[in-house]
């Protein structure tokens, strides 16, 4: 059987400051895929976009801005808004209070929302995308965060690099995935609301596999939190995959 | 005698399956708890009254005094359901309610199989690699990133 012939077509696009890329490996070109795959970006972008607006603790008028100054109306607590604050519950009891959704007293799930919204855009606009004949795979990467999948029967692989930590335009490995998750967090870039302990060996980056994004994002936030020793011990009664970089350099798989 | 016993017997079968059912169905845990009122200033609390009056009044009245659930949102950990105190027409606190996953009387975090994956060092110019997982997040800096070169290289 003659492999196929594959064509990537990337779009980029930019929400919550963010570049989000979105690729689709086609098998053959025709204008009613084009059109719909147009139409699911151009969704996505919005969904991203309307998500910013309502999760952003830099916004004024967020939604979480508004709770965390009591203003929060009864209509604006909307499904969205339980449906992160549950998660953020739910991940802070999991990861035995090292994931966290409170910084300074004040509930920001920040960490949670970029790939929470990932995943769900990626469920909600990309992923039908893969019953259409000539999509054979697509996948959503919220800068560094990535959900992905190909279609049914499909030998298509993604070829992922992790980057390096040390110099981000080399990489360090290269997973192969079909359908699944995976998430990098690091110590060096914005958001950090993480201290670094000094009793334990720090992890300079962490990229863990998943099925899911939410729960990937989470673990590799929770082992940078963790630290090398904890994290390790943690990671005897929970599975979890992936690779980690201390701050020597050293690689560990996980 | 024997009657008796059997009744006996099947009277404890019925007590011990409504406990079960009632443990199965019934149990929540409330946790996660968090008042966003306490933890605000008075300030917040005593302006907000002002404010109150006609918020309520733009509610319709809609939104009473009082606690609201919302719907439960299924996760790969179990559900979970989110509630609402209101107090003068605004969200004071939100209490979360769990509801653990089947069997377990305790939650999992790992009930998802695991994606097939494989993992090698990279290659010398591995051309095939169209996605890069990393920690950069700002969009300046993704001008100058691998995801972007691959991006560019592509067209």
């Amino acid at each position: 059987m003659p492999t196929k012939q594959y064509q990537l077509k990337t779009t980029t696009v930019e929400a919550m400051t963010m570049p989000f890329t979105i690729q689709a490996v086609l098998v053959d070109h025709d204008e009613t895929t084009a059109e719909n795959l147009t139409k699911a970006i151009s969704r996505t972008h919005a969904f991203l976009q309307q998500i910013d607006r309502d999760f952003s603790p830099f916004k004024a008028n967020s939604l979480v801005t508004l709770y965390q100054h009591g203003g929060l109306k009864p209509t604006q607590f909307t499904e969205q808004f339980q449906e992160v604050y549950g998660l953020a519950t739910l991940a802070t009891e999991l990861t035995n209070g090292a994931f966290s959704a409170h910084y300074n007293g004040h509930y920001d799930p920040t960490g949670l929302v970029k790939g929470w919204a990932i995943q769900r855009a990626f469920e909600k606009y990309l992923k039908p995308l893969l019953e259409l004949d000539r999509i054979e795979a697509i996948a959503l990467n919220g800068a560094g965060d990535i959900q992905m999948g190909v279609a049914d029967g499909s030998d298509y692989q993604w070829h992922v690099g992790i980057e390096d930590p040390a110099d981000p335009q080399q990489l360090l490995q290269e997973i192969t995935i079909q359908t699944g998750a995976m998430a990098t967090s690091g110590f060096s870039k914005r958001g950090q609301h993480i201290k670094l302990s000094t009793d334990t060996p720090s992890i300079v980056q962490a990229t863990i596999i998943a099925s899911e994004l939410i729960e990937a994002d989470i673990m590799a936030t929770t082992a940078i939190a963790m630290g090398l020793t904890k994290f390790q011990e943690f990671t005897e009664s929970v599975e979890v995959h992936g690779l980690l970089v201390d701050q020597n350099a050293n690689q560990i798989a996980i | 005698m024997k009657k008796f016993i059997a009744s006996v017997v099947s009277l404890i079968v019925v007590i011990a399956l409504a406990i079960d059912g009632y443990f199965l169905f019934f149990k929540q845990k409330v946790t996660g708890s968090t008042s966003q009122a306490d933890s605000a200033s008075n300030t917040a609390t005593s302006s907000s009254t002002t404010s109150s009056s006609s918020s309520s009044s733009n509610a319709s009245g809609k939104y009473k005094d009082g606690t609201y659930t919302g719907k439960a949102t299924a996760t790969q950990w179990g559900d979970v359901q989110v509630q609402a105190v209101i107090k003068n027409g605004k969200l004071t606190t939100v209490n979360v309610l769990e509801y653990p996953n089947d069997n377990g009387h305790d939650k999992q975090i790992n009930a998802q199989a695991l994606p097939v994956y494989k993992s090698e060092a990279v290659k010398a110019q591995s051309s095939k690699i169209s996605l890069v997982s990393g920690a950069s997040e700002t969009y300046k800096g993704f001008t100058g990133s691998l995801q972007n070169a691959l991006t560019k290289a592509e067209v």
